[in-house]
């Protein structure tokens, strides 16, 4: 699936560094943080964009960004729940740096776009409307005509789907 | 990973616990019960990390 039209990507890059730093920035509060996870975000497109024809590589460069941002305030919040103790209450993470994040690989995102396409229409449907579309779990029943049930079945099923991919090929 | 089934109760927690994190963020309350849950057992902080690489790497397939 290599792309036909080459994308320079460190030009696209560089040309929106601000804003994907103030995208990042917003999810962490942190500009340190910030500014790894937009790092990050160019070494995870350089892997995508192997395996993906980008059409609209600008949104998917921020939908990088979004993801591993709020990815990393996650493990952010975790890390701080679980090593500081609980009765200060207190939420500072324990370490200055960035959680490590998750290595991704080019192999792992052709397992989970495989899995996902192999899904029925209507429940991967459901899942990108929901994962990669931002609709609540009733938004997309009341998009597509079915209880709020049956979505939450849906992505349910879509995520078990892609983990035994995962499993299967050993990662 | 063996315990990703679809009946597994430990999977189905831990994806209770990733999807509901994504309609509003963990409040106080919920933050403390998510990391007594990952206390409880190794399997359950497996889980729970198998459903969020799962989460993050379906984020970042570009939507068609």
């Amino acid at each position: 699936l290599e792309s036909k039209n080459p994308i320079d990507w460190s030009a696209v890059f560089a040309e929106h560094r601000p804003q994907l730093l103030r995208a990042a920035f917003k999810v962490l509060g942190n500009m340190q943080w910030a500014q790894d996870v937009v790092q990050d975000s160019y070494l995870k497109l350089t892997e995508a964009s192997h395996i993906f024809e980008l059409r609209q590589p600008l949104a998917y460069l921020f939908q990088i960004v979004r993801n591993l941002a709020i990815d990393a305030h996650r493990r952010a919040a975790l890390e701080a729940r679980v090593f500081v103790g609980e009765e200060d209450g207190m939420v500072i993470p324990a370490s200055s740096g960035t959680p490590e994040s998750l290595a991704v690989s080019r192999q792992d995102l052709h397992i989970v776009a495989e899995a996902l396409a192999a899904l029925p229409e209507r429940t991967r449907t459901a899942f990108e409307l929901h994962r990669l579309g931002g609709l609540t779990q009733r938004e997309v029943g009341e998009q597509l005509g079915v209880s709020i049930t049956m979505v939450n079945f849906m992505i349910r099923d879509a995520m078990t789907h892609c983990a035994k991919a995962l499993c299967k090929a050993g990662q | 990973m063996t315990n990703s089934s679809d009946n597994d109760p430990v999977w189905q927690a831990a994806l209770d616990w990733v999807l509901s994190a994504q309609q509003q963020p963990l409040d106080a309350p919920a933050a403390a019960a998510l990391a007594a849950w990952l206390a409880q057992d190794p399997a359950h902080r497996k889980a729970y990390e198998k459903a969020t690489r799962v989460w993050l790497l379906t984020g970042l397939i570009p939507l068609p």
